[in-house]
């Protein structure tokens, strides 16, 4: 045997530009990670062309299932175009020659920071979600190994505490992205810092939900089918944002998630979040045939 | 710089093996048909020297076919344990006294829950017991049909899982594949 | 179609980052080489930082990025991990370090000798601003000395040891293949040795140097002293398939151990590639103190290893430029939520005075 027998041929990088021990690090931590919904697998996570926070671990998670088939939709607060969103997709394209795509329903892997598209996900996509801090317990035990302990003996005494504190002072639970949820009635997942209005999505959903932050190296997973329950009191309803009156002045269309936009004379003008959603909407408006999915959300509500 | 985009045969198979575990055991109960077959596959998708593997039974697992599990598991550069350390069990469970011997595997803590073992074992679909699956991946409930599996295996299933504490399960049949995760629950019908 | 072209992101991207390497120019072999020559320094903090021992692609890195540290850091971290690994090289013991500068300042003189070599410690700092007006400034000779020191010396932990001075750790023995590697495990609490020496050995100079400060000052129990501090060149020797050991050359190291003065002797350490006297003796002293029961908050083992990640700290650091509208807009309408209810409430206080006020004028 020569050292040659243990390499491979030189290529620059490889396929999905991860190398094999990490795609197959990161399989088996996703298997887990699917196993045993909304706990946070560790994971190495490697160093991606990427800075850590700025999708790393959406990337690896992505790169991991990425095939030259696949159809990859990227979006950062709800747009396509905004520039890290085209940044992380065009890297697909270069190291994965997967497809690039825009709108939801076409794509088959949809890597995501701070959204969840309005159009109903199907089961055969699969949903990456960005994850900054995948720690619920965070705000109340920044120390990782402690926390650690206290979802391993579910103990989630103090989040509601926050919760409650909130109420008291404020009359009504401010947390506003992030919102600790249970999931499958036994571990709090930091959802990612979708709004509350995505967070509803992930509950009973058709697609599987991959979470993964690079930075902090955690990876966890919302099945498909899987309870996904906001902390909330008896008492005190969930309440999403207050969106569902609010009309996008570019589509015209009433009852989803929008952008704010402050106008010079002190009022506000919104726009829907989910760009592609709108461009479809404006293009329906002038007359094409577009498919638009059905919805999580109708006339403001979701059932 | 030249990037690679294209995969080679390596990375086309190890992807679509993985693809179709992933998709197993996020619905457990369904019938998955990876692409080539055979615990060989699999262990080539996930095992290398990070991870640690162990046999119970063999001759390709009883099947009495040709090959070398053992041989092709350690060619992954995954390494040997002892059932109560192997992060990945291949094992037989036609007889009571297999299901016995498995029930000594590693199913994790309540800190590392992950750092519990994944079971791949030699079952016929179609044909056998009953089981109605429920739990994370399933709508409602689903049933399946499994032999070539002692049908003490799901009581000492049930014994062995404390959620999240347990381990998760692989029924192979040839190319084709079902994921039950310990999150599921099995009734025997 | 209006809806995009109010933000044009592609173009947008891809002209910042042309105005970027425009303002570089291009980059050649001669600028890596020279780089590479003239800053070995920096090409050795960079070198330890990124854990990759490779001063061609440590200038270029530098090159490519007009030596902003962190984002060179980043480039070559991203370049390692697709590297294959295709052997362990065999563990080096502190006498088998061609040693060119080694030092102790817990004793006057140590077997085999206190050995000065390059540094600038005793120099005067003036900046040779002649060179600007165009005289070289030349180096002047180094006089050879009369007996060249050994190429190699012994360890003085080892003989601290068998003073009984210091406790003498029975040292595991673990095959190469399986020590714990923090490139490709992720790093868990209470991290094994290795996972701690090789966080600090690849943690940012300065972040290192801020914490290792404040437990000198004495945020921490520990008062350090250099026990001894190496520059030296480490031989890289590694088993070919057939067997047979073989050297593959050599990388330049730079290691420490701090000595504390507290109740026993103890030892803290640390080592990493590259020359880079200011992150060892920090990282040693971090060690140190990270070990100590009830270690201060800035200096426990998580804290410590945390926020000395230089791509994962600067990352996040940089990541606040990222848009962060939808959380904003989340977090904006709770708090209207709250005003309102406050308004309805005091609307609702505010009418029934006056429905009394009404009733006492009828």
């Amino acid at each position: 045997m020569t050292l040659k027998d243990l390499t491979k041929p030189w290529a620059a990088f490889n396929y999905g530009f991860l190398d094999e021990s990490a795609k197959r690090e990161l399989r088996r931590k996703m298997l887990k990670a699917v196993a045993v919904p909304g706990y946070q697998v560790p994971y190495a996570s490697r160093e991606v062309p990427m800075a850590r926070g700025w999708g790393t671990g959406g990337l690896q998670a992505t790169l991991t299932l990425l095939k030259p088939t696949s159809v990859v939709k990227v979006i950062d607060q709800g747009a396509d175009d905004s520039v890290n969103a085209v940044s992380i997709r065009k890297f697909f394209a270069r190291v994965g020659g997967a497809v690039e795509t825009e709108d939801t329903q076409k794509a088959t892997i949809i890597q995501s920071r701070h959204r969840i598209p309005e159009e109903k996900l199907r089961e055969d996509q699969i949903l990456v979600l960005q994850v900054p801090d995948p720690e619920p317990l965070r705000a109340v035990q920044p120390d990782m190994s402690i926390a650690r302990e206290m979802h391993g003996d579910a103990d989630y005494g103090q989040l509601w505490l926050v919760l409650y504190e909130q109420l008291v002072k404020s009359g009504r639970i401010i947390q506003g992205s992030s919102y600790p949820s249970m999931v499958n009635g036994r571990y709090v997942i930091s959802p990612s810092p979708i709004p509350r209005w995505d967070v509803k999505k992930l509950h009973q959903a058709d697609h599987l939900t991959i979470l993964s932050a690079g930075r902090e190296k955690r990876i966890y997973a919302v099945p498909p089918y899987t309870n996904v329950e906001p902390l909330v009191f008896d008492d005190v309803p969930y309440r999403v944002e207050d969106h569902q009156d609010k009309t996008c002045y570019r589509s015209n269309v009433t009852g989803f998630f929008m952008n704010e936009l402050p106008q010079d004379d002190g009022s506000s003008r919104h726009e829907l979040s989910d760009s592609h959603f709108g461009v479809k909407q404006i293009r329906r408006n002038e007359g094409e045939a577009v498919e638009i999915a059905k919805t999580w959300y109708n006339n403001g509500r979701m059932d | 710089m030249s990037l690679s985009i294209l995969p080679t045969a390596d990375d086309s198979r190890t992807n679509a093996i993985f693809e179709e575990l992933i998709w197993a055991l996020s619905r457990p109960g369904l019938l998955r048909t990876m692409p080539a077959g055979g615990f060989t596959a699999i262990a080539e998708s996930l095992l290398d020297r990070e991870c640690t593997f162990h046999v119970l039974g063999d001759r390709v697992l009883d099947g009495e076919s040709a090959g070398d599990l053992e041989r092709d598991l350690a060619a992954t550069g995954a390494r040997r344990a002892d059932l109560a350390q192997a992060d990945y069990v291949f094992a037989a469970l036609r007889s009571a006294q297999a299901v016995d011997d498995l029930s000594r595997l590693r199913i994790g803590t309540l800190a590392y829950p992950d750092e519990a073992a994944t079971v791949f074992t030699p079952a016929n679909f179609g044909t056998g017991q009953q089981l109605r699956l429920s739990g994370p991946g399933i709508r409602d409930s689903v049933t399946i049909t499994v032999g070539g599996i002692d049908a003490s295996f799901w009581q000492m299933r049930a014994k062995a899982i404390r959620y999240p504490l347990g381990f998760d399960l692989y029924l192979v049949d040839g190319d084709d594949v079902v994921g039950i995760p310990r999150s599921t629950k099995v009734e025997v019908l | 179609m209006a809806y995009v072209a109010t933000r044009g992101g592609e173009h947008a991207i891809e002209q910042a980052e042309r105005l970027y390497r425009d303002d570089l120019g291009t980059i050649g072999k001669d600028r890596v080489d020279a780089i590479r020559i003239s800053l070995p320094y920096l090409v050795d903090r960079l070198m330890g930082e990124a854990s990759l021992y490779e001063p061609d692609l440590a200038a270029l890195a530098l090159a490519q990025t007009g030596g902003d540290l962190y984002e060179a850091v980043l480039l070559l971290r991203a370049y390692r991990t697709t590297q294959p690994r295709i052997a362990v090289a065999e563990p080096v013991k502190q006498p088998d370090l061609f040693t060119l500068r080694r030092i102790s300042a817990a004793f006057k003189d140590i077997p085999g000798g206190q050995i000065l070599g390059p540094t600038l410690d005793y120099s005067h700092r003036l900046l040779q601003v002649g060179v600007l007006m165009g005289e070289d400034y030349v180096p002047a000779p180094v006089t050879a000395a009369a007996e060249p020191a050994p190429a190699t010396q012994p360890s003085l932990a080892a003989w601290q040891k068998t003073q009984g001075l210091i406790a003498d750790h029975k040292s595991e023995a673990v095959a190469p293949d399986d020590i714990p590697d923090l490139t490709r495990e992720p790093l868990l609490f209470p991290a094994p040795r290795a996972h701690k020496l090789q966080s600090l050995a690849r943690a940012d100079t300065g972040g290192t140097l801020a914490l290792g400060y404040s437990t000198m000052r004495g945020y921490g129990s520990v008062h350090p002293t250099v026990n001894e501090l190496r520059l030296a060149e480490a031989p890289v020797r590694i088993h070919h398939p057939r067997g047979t050991l073989f050297s593959a050359g050599s990388v330049r190291v730079s290691q420490a151990e701090i000595i504390s003065k507290a109740a026993v002797l103890e030892l803290g350490f640390s080592a990493t590639f590259g020359w880079n006297e200011v992150k060892v003796i920090a990282a040693a002293s971090l060690d140190l103190a990270s070990s100590q029961p009830d270690a201060h908050a800035a200096s426990t083992e998580e804290f410590v290893l945390y926020h000395t990640e230089p791509v994962e700290s600067s990352g996040f650091c940089i990541h606040f430029k990222l848009p962060h509208y939808v959380t904003f807009q989340s977090t904006l309408d709770a708090f209207r939520g709250v005003k309102a209810d406050r308004a309805a409430a005091a609307a609702a206080k505010a009418a029934k005075p006056q429905t009394r006020q009404e009733e006492a004028a009828l």
